[in-house]
């Protein structure tokens, strides 16, 4: 008995680097929403990068802590408090025994992660504690973290009391004008010669109908040549596929691992920590750039961010 | 199926590679063929991921660790060396009842309109096959079946549903399936099954796998909601 929930949030799950190597099957990779911000969470609190996290949707939940424990919240910025104190996110401070952490709403970005000095005790499937609820996997009992419940959490030898040095100057800082880095996919011609200026020159909006496994896109309908659905063929996060009514999903970390209908654009790797912050009502546009550049990207990141690799 | 030196490999993403055959012509269903290659492909470690779909393989790396010309020139190696071998087909039949409906089936009105077909019909014709797994993806415990009898041939929708009822029966183009669970889909809705497609407290927690057979069995509303009750 450790940390009891006195509010679940909107959508509160556990979350961690999600599972890799099963997508023949049709798992999904899942894990945290936005990979950076939660392996931030762990580092910064010098846990292993892949400890299992609460990942927070739009409007956090309220904890009380049943012992004491390090913090670090990061992602969204919910406003949290500690009883009724301010906190700064990206940050750790020390909870002691009642005290009760209170996220509200983000005004910008959708996600954020709270992280603890101890292990949380949660189910795993093919290697993940992942919660992937559509099938119920993972977390506690596959499912959002409910009001009045209870989490359990291990002891773990923490050594993380020295602040760990981050570039926080080089952190994206979140917005509800998104722009996304992408590449064409494999069926980008399959866009009418309209559509393919369009899909750069136009601004999307982020439909309520939005999720871990996808964003609905809701703006100019774009234009498909005839006979452009394809076989079902491997997608992935990031994929950016155009059903035929014209309107892009971007598919997120919950992502289907086959899809039929056209794959016009892939976001570029180094942005998918941005889908996992795109809220409903959103804009966003998308920005073409090489293959290479996309690389070169992720490489100059991980090297701003060693904690990412 | 003799083995094409004909493969396409192309940047799909910054880390994953998608291997294309140019068969098309000599053969129309390629499935069992990257069934069996990307089998193959996941001997080696360095793929993080190997998905297989009816004409294309999807193959993941760390292109942090592994310029994107080492990757390939790994890959290049190992579609020189695979050699295609038939999955084997040694399984029991799988039976998978479902209660057609209108009730369930959301597209039924739609399709005996278009196909010009009674529900008795399309119900005939979809449970008179033994089915083959073309692929296996999607969602987890979601399958490719085919082919489809050709009376039966509907595109998938225009706009995909957010949300379907877990065990909803679909069709899109020659290929059948199950959603097991609920959540976004855009195949055609002709019924429902009450049967677990997916458990992940099993051993082995998916019922339907390469080389297996499935067959579709019309049940009654009551003969649902008993199964229903049996297997809670």
């Amino acid at each position: 008995m450790s940390i009891e929930i006195i509010s679940s949030g909107l959508q509160t799950t556990i979350q961690d680097l999600g599972r890799s190597g099963f997508g023949h099957m049709g798992v999904p990779e899942s894990g945290a929403a936005d990979k950076f911000s939660f392996k931030l969470a762990n580092f910064l609190l010098g846990k292993n990068v892949a400890s299992p996290a609460i990942e927070c949707t739009l409007t956090g939940p309220s904890l009380k802590f049943l012992k004491p424990f390090k913090v670090a919240i990061t992602g969204a910025n919910m406003n949290p408090r500690v009883n009724n104190e301010n906190l700064k996110i990206n940050k750790i401070f020390t909870v002691g025994t009642n005290d009760i952490l209170s996220l509200g709403n983000c005004s910008a970005g959708c996600r954020s992660y709270i992280a603890l000095s101890d292990d949380l005790v949660c189910e795993t499937f093919m290697k993940s504690a992942s919660t992937y609820l559509p099938a119920k996997l993972g977390g506690i009992e596959g499912a959002p973290l409910k009001t009045g419940s209870i989490i359990n959490t291990s002891k773990v030898n923490w050594n993380g009391d020295q602040f760990k040095k981050v570039n926080f100057g080089e952190i994206k800082t979140h917005t509800n004008k998104w722009e996304l880095r992408v590449i064409e996919g494999p069926e980008f011609s399959s866009l009418n010669s309209k559509s393919k200026k369009q899909i750069f020159s136009s601004s999307y909006e982020v439909s309520n109908d939005s999720n871990r496994m996808g964003n609905r896109l809701e703006g100019v309908r774009l234009g498909l040549i005839s006979n452009s659905n394809i076989k079902s063929s491997p997608v992935s996060t990031g994929t950016v596929q155009c059903p035929t009514n014209g309107l892009p999903i971007i598919l997120g970390c919950d992502s289907h691992t086959l899809g039929g209908y056209p794959r016009v654009l892939q976001i570029a790797a180094i942005d998918f920590p941005l889908i996992g912050q795109l809220r409903p009502r959103d804009k966003v546009v998308f920005k073409r750039i090489s293959l290479e550049d996309a690389i070169q990207e992720l490489k100059k990141q991980s090297s701003l961010f060693p904690f990412l690799a | 199926m003799k083995n094409p030196k004909r493969f396409i490999v192309s940047n799909f993403s910054e880390n994953i590679f998608l291997i294309r055959i140019d068969l098309k012509k000599e053969f129309l269903d390629t499935s069992l063929f990257f069934l069996s290659l990307s089998e193959f492909l996941r001997n080696a470690e360095i793929w993080i991921e190997v998905v297989s779909a009816e004409e294309s393989i999807s193959v993941k790396y760390n292109c942090l660790d592994l310029s994107s010309s080492s990757a390939k020139k790994i890959l290049d190696e190992q579609l020189d060396e695979f050699s295609y071998q038939e999955i084997p087909e040694n399984y029991p039949l799988i039976s998978i009842p479902v209660y057609y409906s209108k009730e369930f089936g959301l597209d039924i009105d739609d399709m005996t309109d278009r196909l010009s077909l009674s529900l008795q019909e399309i119900v005939d014709l979809h449970s008179s096959i033994t089915y083959k797994v073309k692929a296996v993806g999607f969602t987890p415990g979601f399958a490719y079946l085919g082919d489809l009898p050709d009376q039966l041939f509907m595109s998938r929708l225009d706009r995909p549903r957010v949300s379907l009822l877990p065990g909803s029966v679909g069709i899109s183009e020659n290929r059948t399936g199950v959603y097991p669970f609920g959540g976004p889909g855009g195949w055609r809705i002709i019924g429902r099954t009450p049967k677990k497609l997916f458990d992940p407290k099993k051993n082995n927690p998916f019922l339907i796998t390469a080389g297996k057979n499935i067959k579709f069995e019309a049940i009654t509303k009551n003969q649902y909601e008993k199964y229903e009750q049996e297997n809670l």
